[in-house]
């Protein structure tokens, strides 16, 4: 069974398998090498996932949900005719759509994958992605982090023992980590980042300056104007790539508003530097990160003996500018910034699909990258004046253990709660909950009898687990986790119960649409016979056959989805043939 | 871990860093879990391989914590360096230091973030969890003065960036020095450049690298007391800023609270909580 890599981003997402010791890219249904990040809800109830969706997002914006992956691990909520979906479970449609078109590419069934995430994601937004694949019916062998996985597709061609930087800047987030390659290991050093900055940003800039451009001259405002609003950002978006190969562009959008004195258009010509004018604090704002990820390696760039760069936001000539200054070196232009993320989660899918099976075609014995991770941020627990005790470092290598032994402060204690943080704030409050842990159960004694040994288990995929044993019965605690936006095991069932609905669904109403255009292409064909025909057919054979296509014609108007259409009796007739 | 982390990784005491670095590689080859999913021990071995290789080349780290599970007994082992006597840290504290039963890393939660932490004499814990307070140390470490920016010298034993670095800091120009200090390649970062660089970044308004940088300074040198006086100041400020937008005023006193209540507390941390939801490490 082969395992798949899919690059799950926040604009576009990717999927790569291994054949023959490579990662090939998987093109999707509609024979793209990416398919785009969204998920519409068309008014009729259908669901359209990627470019579809994407294309009628102009004319239907509020049932068309982008960028998801910004709301992974939150509250976020959409709701579509009274059903709240979660980012998890709108990033498990996009996956199965993926997990789909791979299926229909390799022709055969797939269930095991490697997703990537963005290093600075926190463990919620991991759990997320993880609960999202699960949900798509996918068997995640493995969360690993974009910039490690693009570092892996490196590597595999570029063995040499050497220190690489990967500056990742997604659509969504941004992510810089150093890396060690030598061995067949590649060992991650440090990793940094902004979860909060990507692509989309560098859009939004632009978008409100045409806005802007529009407002002044023209005095409409177009900002609580969905549909014009799209517009205005897809041209946004177009103009932003234009302008990585060309000094200026025009932004041409007719009939975009009206006021009395008629029809409005935005026409503007868009320079480079305009642009970089536009975004530079956003360009800056990825130094802080670098500079942090070469500290925490403990090195000067001048030490890096490749930066690569990944992402399609790196494209954007001010933002090689900036990395060539932060870094002297010019980036290496080897790996494909779109591509490479999917193919290195490939890579370790194979990597771990032959060490289970013994596999070896897949990726030979001995060839494998063995890939030793870091945890991106620092995990703590607040103690007494708000104060975050790091528990684990961040930076440090994958798989960890970690353990202490705690007591009680107050004769009869039952119970404790335990607030458990990520980040690195030396104050519990300015860093992220992950999720309070209650550990009841604590027998009755006096203070200081109890021993209760806690352990943090960070697996390779960088997922804590807290588990707590009380040493003197040698029962394991009870941990309830009272605030965490995790989904229950229960309800990431009745989610896949949910997706598999909605796919057979979807299937029942594809067929539909296949019959619909069947029964409509044998209207017009027997329309057209019976007026070649003319005087030749019978009268009698005539009116059989007009009775026919009204009755279809009939089914055709009352849109019976799910029934079958019956066009036989057309399809049979003896003029037909 | 009570086996030598050289045993571990298969290597002689007398190593170099490369030679660790491969051992290291080739170690976590054969016993990551990915490479050999269908062995039960291999993350409990790849725990232990990760660790010992963090010993070898970051043994600051673990100095501090190991010193204090040891209590004041013999020494950690022989051949292993990379820490410093472990009688010298904490003078002035009472009791044993810890009864051994923690586990690995950062057992004491004092070590971080917690005002005044760990500088001599500035208290330590007692297999009870109750922590002692040395009042003379405590006033006599820099508590009530050092508000303002501190002010490094250069010393005779400063590369000429480090000195650069230095001037710059003192003429506020922190940014500058945080761009010559982060051009000096990895095997010029001492101790001491960790102090510079904290020092540097505590002026740019880097808070976090500034902390970062000052507890990595002090793992190579715990009881240097310009690096605790930094330490010191910077976490006062964080704390101050924290009480001061809550309100409760602890800072007029200048103790923090953690060493009036004498012990951790997972969970909401206002006092009057303490009695039902609070327990200590030790």
């Amino acid at each position: 069974m082969k395992a798949i890599g899919i690059d799950l981003g926040t604009t576009n997402s990717c999927v790569s398998v291994v054949e023959g010791g490579s990662p090939d890219v998987i093109a999707n249904a509609e024979g793209e090498r990416t398919t785009p990040s969204a998920v519409a809800f068309t008014k009729d109830g259908e669901r359209l996932i990627g470019t579809v969706a994407l294309r009628q997002l102009a004319m239907n914006p509020e049932r068309t949900i982008t960028s998801v992956k910004r709301h992974m691990g939150t509250k976020w909520r959409k709701s579509i005719d009274g059903k709240e979906f979660s980012a998890t479970e709108i990033s498990a449609m996009i996956l199965r759509k993926l997990r789909k078109d791979a299926e229909n590419f390799l022709g055969e069934n797939i269930t095991d994958a490697v997703i990537t995430v963005p290093a600075y994601f926190n463990d919620m937004q991991r759990n997320a992605t993880k609960d999202a694949g699960t949900i798509a019916g996918l068997n995640v062998l493995r969360i690993i982090n974009e910039p490690t996985a693009a570092a892996l597709a490196y590597g595999l061609d570029h063995g040499d023992p050497q220190m690489v930087m990967v500056y990742d800047l997604g659509g969504g987030t941004f992510d810089v980590s150093i890396i060690e390659i030598g061995d067949n290991v590649i060992e991650v050093l440090s990793t940094a980042g902004n979860n909060r900055l990507g692509g989309d940003d560098f859009d939004e800039r632009l978008t409100d300056y045409l806005l802007d451009v529009f407002k002044t001259r023209t005095g409409v405002d177009l900002s609580n104007n969905n549909m014009a609003y799209e517009r205005v950002k897809e041209a946004a978006e177009q103009a932003k790539k234009e302008l990585s190969s060309m000094e200026s562009t025009v932004v041409n959008l007719p009939f975009l508003s009206q006021n009395s004195s008629g029809p409005l258009h935005l026409e503007e010509t868009v320079t480079r530097a305009k642009f970089n004018e536009l975004t530079a604090d956003l360009v800056q704002l990825t130094t802080e990160p670098v500079q942090q990820a070469l500290n925490d390696a403990g090195i000067a760039a001048s030490e890096l003996g490749e930066v690569l760069l990944v992402g399609g936001s790196t494209r954007i000539p001010a933002v090689q500018a900036h990395v060539e200054s932060l870094t002297g070196k010019k980036p290496a232009s080897s790996i494909n910034p779109d591509e490479c993320v999917a193919e290195g989660a490939a890579i370790q899918a194979a990597t771990l699909e032959s060490a289970m099976t013994g596999n070896n075609a897949l990726m030979p014995r001995g060839g494998e990258l063995l890939l030793l991770d870091v945890v991106p941020m620092s995990f703590a627990i607040e103690t007494v004046g708000g104060v975050a005790t790091r528990v684990i470092e961040r930076n440090s290598t994958l798989p960890i253990h970690y353990e202490q032994v705690f007591t009680t402060a107050a004769s009869f204690q039952t119970k404790v709660e335990i607030n458990v943080l990520q980040g690195e704030r030396p104050m519990a409050s300015d860093n992220k909950s992950i999720g309070k842990f209650l550990l009841k159960g604590i027998k009755r004694a006096p203070a200081g009898v109890p021993q209760i040994n806690v352990s943090f288990d960070l697996d390779a995929n960088g997922i804590l687990t807290v588990t707590a044993k009380d040493l003197g019965t040698g029962n394991e605690q009870s941990i309830t986790i009272t605030d965490s936006e995790r989904m229950s095991d229960e309800e990431i069932q009745a989610a896949i119960r949910d997706a598999e609905q909605y796919a057979e669904e979807d299937q029942a109403r594809r067929d539909a649409f296949a019959e619909r255009d069947e029964a409509t292409r044998l209207i017009n064909q027997a329309e057209e016979r019976i007026k070649e025909a003319g005087k030749d057919m019978p009268k009698e054979e005539k009116r059989t056959l007009k009775a026919s296509i009204a009755n279809v014609q009939r089914y055709l108007a009352k849109r019976p989805e799910k029934r079958r259409i019956r066009t036989r009796r057309i399809s049979r007739a003896p003029w037909m043939s | 871990m009570n086996e030598n982390p050289y045993d571990i990784l298969g290597v002689s005491r007398d190593a170099s860093m490369d030679e660790v670095k491969k051992a290291y590689r080739k170690k976590a080859r054969e016993n990551h879990p990915d490479l050999n999913p269908n062995d039960p021990g291999a993350e409990e071995r790849m725990n232990k391989i990760n660790e010992a290789y963090e010993r070898i080349t970051n043994p600051e780290k673990f100095a501090a914590s190991d010193a204090r599970k040891r209590g004041y007994g013999a020494p950690y082992s022989p051949g292993y360096n990379g820490y410093s006597n472990p009688n010298s840290y904490g003078a002035g504290s009472s009791g044993a230091g810890g009864a051994g039963t923690g586990g690995t890393g950062y057992s004491n939660p004092f070590d971080y973030g917690g005002a005044g932490s760990s500088g001599p004499g500035a208290g330590e814990q007692n297999p009870y969890g109750w922590t002692t307070i040395n009042f003379d140390d405590f006033f006599g470490n820099g508590w009530g003065q050092a508000s303002g920016p501190i002010h490094p010298e250069a010393s005779a034993s400063d590369s000429p960036e480090m000195r650069q670095a230095i001037l710059n800091i003192n003429a506020g120009n922190y940014q500058q020095a945080i761009d010559i200090l982060q051009k000096i390649p990895s095997t010029g970062r001492s101790g001491r450049w960790h102090y510079i660089f904290a020092l540097a970044n505590n002026g740019a308004g880097n808070t976090v690298a500034a902390h970062d940088n000052i507890r990595r300074a002090r793992q190579f040198e715990p009881n240097n007391p310009d690096y605790i006086r930094a330490e010191n100041q910077f976490t006062r400020r964080a704390q101050a800023y924290t009480q001061a937008g809550e309100g409760r005023g602890f800072t007029s006193f200048g103790i923090d609270p953690n060493w009036l209540c004498c012990c951790i507390c997972l969970g909401p941390s206002l006092c009057s909580y303490f009695t039902r939801f609070c327990m200590y490490g030790f």
